[in-house]
């Protein structure tokens, strides 16, 4: 049963190959043994996920099987609520948080008959992009157990790469999903902004955060996404959309390489992989074009504005007063005040970069700073999506890598938030400009059991032809 | 860049309790940070965008919609209430305000 898909479990489901109570079993015995070494499970959720399948196997009997996930496992990264279980976001701070509802992904993943299996680590309240930001675990890549798995759906990664599961969701503020996608070799996708519902998920930063799934092949992600997208009366952000994307014959694809995108921050063998694939592309009689997303080289510094801004607001509502970690029992025989339980409890539940990324935003907002630092910030992300608006009257696509360099030593970044923040300077364009991505491994271009691995910017609700494209990729890198 | 009293009022507005050495190992890396952030400055006639107010009062007027009560379900009340970290009954306790 080894590296099955989602498609191969559904079809192996309904033709008896296996049963559902069989597979969840397959699964919860290979994360027992395994992810001693991994750890990128923070919950397993063991007697659910074999009731679940027992539930399903009644379903299976009365014949009535359209469901589009019937007893798929799938792992959902902790800052997303799974009704009556923990949901921790990796803090302190929110440690004995029982999720109340579920998000409505998670709705929509068990209507169609998925079974929830378990919670995945992150870097906390997705603050990071190695994982190590937890304050749990420190997650290890499956490729390499001396490297960090990405970040910070670090865990959701991880899990899939060492086949611990074959599908997991994540979420993605600058590069969350598809920055450890690329780490462990697998694919993950970052929807438009509004495609995907976020009632449920753990803010960190609204208007940029978007929920996706990761993946072992392009197709899993499809079935993913066409499940969980959609408008959500409780997201207001959240969009209806149909797919007017038209299906583009091979040469009248044109695809867009920016030039800002392959300069010196790039490993070189990254870039060799890039251009090779380029190359084999070519001859299929696809084009590409230089092109220059101008302004990208301000997006890290933007991005790091505005997502802190936006955190520090969100972050607010742990006071210690309403649920999660609180002082409030040990200060209640002495003579502290309303305003030392906030101080106390946030200073105790909060970690480093999280307080590191409160106070950063609490400064761009503050009076004085404001214009000078969040406004600005706007300003920047205002030309940034018009850099992006002009490229698309031209291309169809854009192409980069994922991540500028290979995944890193654990520990090797952790004392250098500038350095770490670096990991995300091709992945936060995408989302100050609210488009989709995806990522996917170049199999045949492989550095040190490492995959190169690519980036596909798309316009607006282009997802279905971001699929496309990956998906012939993905087949010629298989050949 | 920053002074140190303004790392005080910024740790007092985030409401963080943070340690001394805590503060000072935070100066050094938001000073950091607020260097390389920094690089948006170079960007010519920046003052000159105006974001259209327009277009977002109109975004936002279009999102606005009647404010409806939706209680929680009963089990759904039950789990809130018991990630209160001091309750009475149904009811959050918290030291007095004033």
């Amino acid at each position: 049963m080894e590296n099955l898909t989602i498609t191969k479990i559904v079809a192996g489901i309904k033709r008896k190959e296996f049963s559902p109570t069989e597979i969840v079993n397959y699964y919860l015995d290979k994360i027992e043994k395994e992810d001693k070494n991994i750890q990128a499970f923070l919950n397993v959720f063991k007697n659910s996920a074999i009731e679940k399948a027992k539930e399903i196997e009644k379903i299976l009997k009365e014949n009535k099987n359209s469901f589009k996930l019937l007893g798929v496992p799938i792992a959902i990264k902790d800052n997303i609520l799974v009704k009556g279980f923990p949901c921790t976001a990796a803090s302190k701070i929110l440690e004995n948080y029982i999720a109340p509802y579920d998000a409505t992904v998670i709705k929509k993943l068990k209507k169609e008959g998925a079974i929830i299996i378990g919670k995945t680590n992150l870097d906390e309240f997705a603050m990071g992009s190695s994982t190590e930001n937890s304050a749990f675990l420190k997650t290890k890549n499956p490729l390499d157990l001396e490297k960090v798995p990405g970040g910070s759906s670090g865990g959701s990664a991880s899990a899939v790469a060492a086949d611990l599961v074959p599908a997991s969701l994540g979420s993605d503020t600058g590069g969350s999903i598809r920055q450890p996608a690329a780490f462990c070799g697998i694919v993950g996708l970052k929807p438009t902004y509004g495609a995907v519902s976020r009632y449920g998920l753990i803010a960190f930063a609204s208007s940029l955060d978007q929920i996706g799934p990761l993946t072992k092949n392009v197709e899993d992600a499809k079935i993913i996404f066409d499940i969980i997208k959609g408008k959500d009366e409780m997201d207001n952000t959240s969009v209806s959309f149909f797919s007017k994307d038209k299906i583009l014959s091979k040469n009248k694809i044109k695809i867009g390489i920016p030039k800002e995108f392959f300069g010196d921050s790039l490993d070189k063998n990254i870039k060799i992989g890039i251009e090779n694939l380029i190359k084999k592309l070519e001859k299929e009689k696809i084009k590409f074009e230089e092109i220059s997303l101008s302004h990208s080289k301000y997006a890290l510094s933007c991005y790091y504005i505005l997502a802190t801004s936006e955190a520090s607001s969100n972050l607010a509502r742990y006071d210690g007063i309403k649920y999660g970690f609180s002082v409030l029992n040990d200060f209640q025989k002495n003579n502290k005040n309303l305003m030392d339980i906030y101080f106390e409890s946030r200073g105790k539940g909060f970690g480093k970069e999280v307080k590191r990324r409160i106070m950063l935003g609490t400064f761009s907002l503050s009076s004085g700073y404001y214009d000078a630092y969040y406004l600005k910030a706007k300003k920047v992300q205002f030309l940034i999506k018009e850099d992006f608006n002009k490229i698309f009257k031209m291309v169809n696509f854009i192409f980069s890598p994922t991540s500028p360099f290979f995944p890193f030593k654990i520990g090797e970044k952790i004392n250098n938030p500038l350095s770490m923040y670096l990991s995300d300077i091709y992945t936060v364009p995408v989302n100050l400009a609210e488009l989709p991505a995806i990522s996917i491994p170049l199999k045949t271009q492989t550095f040190n059991n490492f995959p190169v691995s690519l980036q596909i910017i798309s316009p607006k609700f282009q997802e279905e032809s971001l699929f496309n494209i990956a998906s012939f990729i993905e087949k010629l890198e298989n050949e | 860049m920053i002074k140190k009293e303004e790392i005080n009022h910024i740790v007092k507005l985030s409401r963080l309790s943070l340690t001394e050495e805590e503060i000072n190992i935070m100066e050094k890396e938001l000073f950091q940070i607020l260097n390389y952030v920094n690089l948006i400055n170079e960007i010519k006639d920046l003052d000159k965008i105006q974001i259209e107010n327009k277009k977002i009062k109109n975004n936002i007027l279009s999102l606005l919609r009647e404010d409806e009560i939706k209680d929680f379900s009963e089990e759904e009340k039950e789990f809130i209430f018991k990630n209160f970290p001091e309750k009475e009954n149904s009811f959050i306790k918290a030291k007095k305000i004033f």
